[in-house]
């Protein structure tokens, strides 16, 4: 064991496999994006690479639309965050004290996560049909609720709240499976010994059980905002980014930007903020989470 | 999420192919390989025996015109034993174009392939990723048979570029179909030829309770479309490409009545609420079942509705859209869709030559008048005609075609900006949810604006 240990050839090889996977699929990748999201590029093989410094940059932040798609990615980002984290963890616990049925509350929260994001997208387009046919509004309808009936998907005030809502209700049994796996991992003796304390109710949930499974609520944190901020296939599917760019979230603007307008270089600098913005938001919310505990 | 990563990374190696390409196209413009394709997905074997083309469409899979391009490359191959004609046809539009402009972008051109646009090919025409088939027209047995006018939709000429590039293989009208038997109910006797009678029209539709004038404008497309008919009713088709050549703007008010004249359809009650999130397949389904009274739509709609189990599936009929009786010099300046082959501009020798051949194969008479009795499809070429027994809202359309004088495919496609046909779009829809007609057109002459700038 210590020759293997001392033998370079053996750490070399050992390493590579995962050295060369992380360089050519993570590292080169991201470099790329960010080489070329200076440069500008029709999308044509003959056509040579044209180094224009900032101005992707500049014609991106002065572009309404995706400034609109990076206001909507970020109050995306904070309902989902409440939505998957909060609702996901509170519906950890509600299971976690229940006695009977367990497996069948874990299977329900969990199914939409193993559903295609085309099914999601199909089963919600019908439930928010624009008509009476549309499940929220036959059931508004039902209710002598005319005036509440929306055409849903395409109202501007409407449609960006739905998609959370969907997201939520998709990944929310991702974030529950975590929480029972915290919370199952808790010691028995702790919560023993706090109840003998007079720790009961919210105030156990609160200073004993929180506390202790705070580093997978951080973690689910962390994933809930770079995969809201990777979203593509729910709004891609279901809006398109509409009504009028309503949902278009910098994910889908960079679809557009280089596939169906050829404009590479602006969608490799949507890339970059993308990438920034994952890596700015992740770090600031670690951060605050880290001071929150220690408050705690 | 993992679309994402997919795009992400597919995007990483577009832009690495494209640093790839960059060298290798260096050396080939001063080598020019006889018998070879340089850049293109064609190839011709070692032997020199076989040559090997590619076809790219639109018609693939579930579309049905995929069985009638396999028929013709089974024939095209029975009579050219050394030629093979590989089909990569994709019907899925997100996918087609993915795959399109990943192969353009990675040297690997289809030998001939479609794409919808006109002013939207010059930068592919400008760097030689076209083939400019003004030679071609001197073989006046096959170019002869055309529309007329039809190779001219692709003279580039306007736009900076000398040279024809697309060769049309259908043409579609755009029409009302209606439903005659809710039009009996409904009390209509006439057919209506302005806008004033369609008003009357659509009045009569609401009071007998159907819906009057379907629409699916989930997909944006389908409002693009109504547009596009107000527009060159009420301002004509030039007015489509002087937009595209900026000498137009959209805010001018001529244009912005087109809005206006739009979002009058609305508030007249023309079509079912909330249509902008109902998609086109419903829309389909409603006219199909009699639920909505008329659709407006391509000569595509045709072989649909032959295909259909519809209950009225041999009663639908169309008319044109009607004009504005104050701009009667507009009357003719109608809708006309184009489905439309490009050539690779990146082929040489023997592969080039087999690629010229196919085209004008799968163009010619023959093979348009296969498409047209057997698909319901409608040709490019005036010298076909339906069949005595072909159905008669199919023959009424041939017919139809043969009057149009003055066509214009989506006002977008004469846009250099590919982007604008989203900003149209999009606008249209915000313009239906509550955006007044000059917002609409400020919008898109913004990003029009935007678009100048940027490209200096």
């Amino acid at each position: 064991m210590v020759g293997f240990r001392n033998n370079k050839l053996f750490i070399v090889l050992f390493i590579a496999p995962a050295f060369l996977i992380v360089t050519f699929f993570e590292m080169v990748p991201v470099l790329s994006t960010i080489y070329f999201s200076f440069h500008d590029w029709p999308g044509i093989a003959s056509a040579p690479l044209k180094f224009v410094g900032w101005r992707n940059y500049g014609y991106i932040f002065q572009d309404e639309q995706f400034l609109r798609s990076l206001r909507n990615v970020l109050s995306y980002v904070f309902w989902s965050v409440i939505g998957q984290v909060g609702l996901g963890f509170t519906l950890a616990l509600m299971i976690y004290h229940v006695t009977r049925g367990t497996r069948f509350y874990k299977a329900s929260f969990f199914l939409p996560l193993v559903l295609p994001a085309t099914s999601v997208a199909l089963i919600w387009y019908f439930i928010l049909f624009p008509t009476d046919m549309g499940v929220v509004n036959h059931v508004l309808d039902w209710l002598g609720l005319d005036g509440w009936k929306r055409a849903w998907l395409v109202d501007k005030s409407m449609a960006m709240p739905w998609i959370i809502v969907i997201t939520t209700w998709t990944s929310i049994g991702y974030y529950t499976t975590i929480g029972l796996a915290a919370l199952s991992g808790l010691p028995d003796e702790v919560l023993e010994a706090a109840q003998i304390d007079g720790a009961v109710g919210l105030r156990r949930i609160w200073s004993v059980i929180i506390p202790m499974i705070w580093e997978s609520i951080k973690i689910s944190v962390v994933l809930v905002i770079t995969g809201v901020l990777k979203i593509f296939d729910i709004i891609f599917i279901l809006t398109d980014g509409g009504p009028n760019g309503a949902t278009h979230v910098p994910a889908t603007l960079l679809y557009k930007e280089a596939f169906e307008y050829n404009n590479y270089g602006g969608g490799s600098a949507i890339a970059t903020v993308i990438f920034l913005l994952s890596i700015t938001l992740s770090l600031f919310s670690l951060r605050v989470m880290r001071s929150d505990k220690m408050e705690a | 999420m993992n679309r994402l990563l997919i795009v992400g990374l597919a995007l990483v190696f577009i832009l690495a192919g494209c640093g790839k390409s960059n060298s290798g196209s260096n050396s080939e413009a001063g080598t020019s390989n006889s018998g070879t394709s340089s850049g293109s997905s064609a190839k011709q074997d070692a032997g020199g025996q076989k040559v090997q083309i590619s076809i790219m469409t639109r018609w693939g899979e579930s579309d049905p015109l995929a069985p009638f391009l396999n028929e013709v490359i089974e024939m095209f191959e029975a009579e050219h034993p050394n030629i093979e004609v590989i089909n990569e046809s994709i019907s899925e539009e997100a996918s087609y174009n993915n795959k399109l402009k990943t192969s353009i972008a990675t040297g690997q051109t289809p030998s001939i392939f479609y794409w919808p646009g006109v002013a939207g090919i010059v930068e592919w025409a400008e760097n030689g990723v076209l083939m400019d088939v003004t030679p071609l027209l001197e073989d006046k047995e096959w170019s002869d048979g055309f529309i007329s006018g039809a190779f001219e939709i692709w003279n580039m000429e306007k736009y900076g570029v000398p040279g024809h590039y697309g060769i049309p293989i259908g043409f579609n009208p755009e029409v009302m179909f209606y439903n005659p038997v809710v039009f009996e109910q409904a009390g209509i006797t006439k057919l209506p030829e302005t806008m004033d009678e369609l008003y009357e029209t659509i009045d009569k539709l609401k009071a007998s309770g159907v819906i009057p004038w379907g629409v699916g404008a989930k997909d944006t497309w389908r409002a693009g479309h109504i547009h596009n008919n107000i527009f060159y009713r009420l301002i004509g088709v030039e007015a489509a490409k002087e937009l595209g050549t900026r000498q137009k703007k959209w805010t001018d008010p001529d244009v912005v009545e087109t809005f206006a004249l739009f979002k009058d359809l609305k508030a007249r009650g023309a079509f079912q609420e909330g249509f902008e999130g109902v998609d086109h397949n419903t829309e389909r389904s409603d006219f199909l079942n009699g639920k909505s009274a008329m659709i407006l739509n391509g000569a595509w709609a045709i072989s649909e509705i032959i295909a259909s189990d519809s209950p009225y599936k041999d009663q639908f009929r169309f008319f044109p859209f009607p004009y504005f009786a104050d701009k009667p010099e507009y009357k003719s300046d109608s809708v006309l869709y184009n489905d439309v082959l490009f050539i690779s501009g990146t082929m040489e020798g023997a592969v080039k030559e087999a690629a010229i051949e196919f085209v004008k194969f799968l163009t010619g008479k023959e093979m348009q008048e296969l498409k047209l009795q057997k698909y319901g499809r409608l040709p490019s070429r005036h010298d076909v005609q339906a069949s005595e027994d072909a159905p008669q809202i199919l023959k009424d359309m041939v017919q139809y075609m043969g009057t149009i004088q003055n066509p214009g495919g989506d006002i977008h496609d004469y846009d250099p900006n590919p982007a604008i046909i989203d900003v149209i779009r999009n606008s249209i829809i915000g313009m239906m949810l509550g955006n007044t007609p000059e917002q609409t057109a400020e919008e898109i002459q913004k990003a029009i604006d935007q678009y100048e700038q940027r490209k200096g």
